[in-house]
C-alpha cells in the first residue's frame, strides 16, 4: 500500500498507526518563530482583555472583555499543550519554558498536565484504568455510589456540567497539588509547578486590585470580570472540548487492554468535529484525530494533517458536524457505559 | 544494544530532565542489565516507560511486561518481540 498517495479509498485494510504517522511526518515540523509569534500575540490580547475587564469601563464592555479573556485563556492553553507535547518548537528546554508560561493564565501545572495528558490520556485513550478523562461508569458502579455522588455524576453529564467536571475531577483532583494516590506518585516538580501557578494567581489578583484602584473601579468587580468569569469560561470550554471528542454513541470505551489495542484506538477513540469558527478560535483543536495520531504536529499544521488523514483512512476516521443538536443528542444518550457489550446507556 | 534500547534510553533522559524520572538519569550510565529498582524507577516511572515503549513500537504493551521482566534490557526485548509482525 502506498500511503504517500492521497487516494486510499480502495485499500482493503485499515492503515496501521505507524503507516499513518509516517505519512503525516512531514507536517510534524515546528517553527520557533511561528510559535513565539502566536504566544506573544495571544498573551498580549489576554492581558489587554483582562485590563479592560478590570477597569472602569461600561458594563457591556467589561462583560464582553471578560468572556473573550476566557477564550484567550483557552488559546494560550492550547499553545502550552503543544509545548508539552514537544510540538511547539524543536527545542525541548524552550518548550518546557514556553509551555509553563502559556499554561499560567489557565493555572495549569505543566508537569502534572504532562503526566495525566501525554502519558495517561494519549497513551491509553478511552481505556478505563489508564485514561482518566470523562471515564464513563458502568450501571453497577453508578448504582453503588452514595446519593450525593450519583447526583454529582448526573450534573456532570447533564450537558451543563463540563466546566464543573473539569474544575473538580481534573484540575482540583489531578492537577493542583493532587494527593499522590490521585496521580500515582510524588515528584518535586509537581509541587514546584503548583507553587508557580499559585504565585501567578497571587500576581494576577494583585494586578487586578491595582488596576481597579488606578481606574477608580471596584476591586470585587475587577476580580469578578478579570479572573472569576474568564476562569468559568475557560473551564467550561475545556470540559466541553474533551467531552465531545471522546464521548459519542459510536466512540467505544474499553476496560480490557488487549481488546482496546485490537480496536485501532489511534483512530477509533476520538472524532473529527466540524465547527469551523470554534476550530479557528481554539487553534485547530477540533482537528482531533490527527492530533491523537501524532501529538508532535503543531496546531497550525493540524488542519492539513487532518485532511491528509481523512484521505488515507476515510472509513476509519469518524466525522461529525458539531452542532447544538449533536451535543444534546450525545448528552441524552451517553450517561453510563456497558463495558461488556461496548455501548452507551442512559440512566435506568 | 538495539535501536529500541537506545531510543528508550533517550526517552528516559528526556523524562528525567522533565522531572518525571529521577534527575540522575539525565546523565547516568543506563545499561540493559540494570533493574528498574537500580534505575530508581517507581510506579510513575513505570508508566512513563510503558507509554514511551508503546509509542516507540506502536504496540500495546501490558503491565505484565514490567513485572515479568527484571531488567530494562529484558523489558525492551519483550516489547520488541511484541511489536514484531506475527501475520
Amino acid at each position: 500500500m502506498n500511503l504517500a498517495a492521497p487516494h486510499s479509498a480502495s485499500v482493503d485494510r485499515a492503515p496501521t498507526r505507524r503507516e499513518l504517522r509516517a505519512a503525516l511526518a512531514p507536517l510534524a515540523s515546528p517553527s520557533t518563530a511561528v510559535a513565539l509569534t502566536w504566544l506573544t500575540l495571544d498573551a498580549a490580547v489576554w492581558l489587554a482583555l483582562t485590563a479592560v475587564a478590570a477597569t472602569a469601563v461600561p458594563w457591556g464592555w467589561k462583560l464582553l472583555a471578560s468572556l473573550a479573556a476566557g477564550l484567550w485563556i483557552a488559546r494560550l492553553f492550547i499553545i502550552g499543550h503543544d509545548a508539552c507535547h514537544q510540538a511547539l518548537t524543536a527545542h525541548r528546554r524552550l518548550n518546557r519554558v514556553l509551555g509553563r508560561i502559556a499554561f499560567l493564565p489557565s493555572l495549569t501545572p505543566y508537569s502534572l498536565w504532562e503526566l495525566g495528558h501525554n502519558q495517561a490520556h494519549h497513551g491509553f485513550t478511552n481505556l478505563r484504568g489508564r485514561d482518566g478523562v470523562w471515564v464513563p461508569l458502568s450501571p453497577q458502579e453508578f448504582a453503588a455510589l452514595p446519593t450525593h455522588r450519583r447526583w454529582l455524576e448526573r450534573v456532570y453529564r447533564s450537558g451543563w456540567g463540563p466546566g464543573l467536571y473539569y474544575a473538580i475531577e481534573l484540575w482540583w483532583k489531578k492537577l493542583y497539588f493532587p494527593r499522590p494516590d490521585q496521580v500515582g506518585g510524588r515528584r518535586a516538580v509537581f509541587a514546584q509547578d503548583g507553587a508557580l501557578v499559585t504565585a501567578f494567581a497571587a500576581l494576577w489578583l494583585g494586578g487586578l486590585w491595582a488596576a481597579a484602584a488606578w481606574s477608580g473601579s471596584s476591586a470585587a468587580e475587577a476580580v469578578l470580570f478579570g479572573l472569576a468569569l474568564p476562569m468559568l469560561v475557560w473551564k467550561n470550554l475545556m470540559g466541553f472540548v474533551i467531552y465531545v471528542h471522546h464521548t459519542e454513541p459510536d466512540v467505544a470505551w474499553y476496560d480490557d487492554g488487549a481488546a482496546w489495542a485490537a480496536s485501532m484506538p489511534y483512530l477509533g477513540t476520538t472524532l473529527h468535529l466540524q465547527a469551523p469558527v470554534l476550530d479557528l478560535l481554539l487553534h485547530r483543536i477540533l482537528q482531533h484525530p490527527a492530533h491523537h495520531l501524532d501529538m508532535t504536529i503543531p496546531f497550525y499544521r493540524l488542519k492539513a494533517a487532518q485532511q491528509r488523514l481523512q484521505a488515507l483512512a476515510p472509513r476509519q476516521v469518524q466525522v461529525r458536524r458539531l452542532s447544538w443538536n449533536h451535543y444534546w443528542q450525545v448528552v441524552r444518550q451517553c450517561k453510563l457505559y456497558d463495558y461488556g457489550n461496548r455501548r452507551w446507556l442512559g440512566y435506568a | 544494544m538495539s535501536d529500541l534500547f537506545d531510543s528508550i534510553v533517550s526517552r528516559i533522559r528526556e523524562d528525567a530532565a522533565a522531572g518525571l524520572l529521577p534527575g540522575h538519569l539525565q546523565t547516568a550510565s543506563i545499561e540493559p542489565g540494570m533493574t528498574l529498582a537500580e534505575l530508581g524507577v517507581d510506579s510513575l516511572g513505570r508508566l512513563a516507560l510503558l507509554t514511551a515503549l508503546m509509542d516507540l513500537t506502536d504496540q500495546y504493551i501490558p503491565d505484565t511486561a514490567f513485572t515479568e521482566a527484571q531488567t530494562l534490557g529484558a523489558i525492551v526485548d519483550q516489547a520488541a518481540a511484541m511489536a514484531r509482525p506475527s501475520s
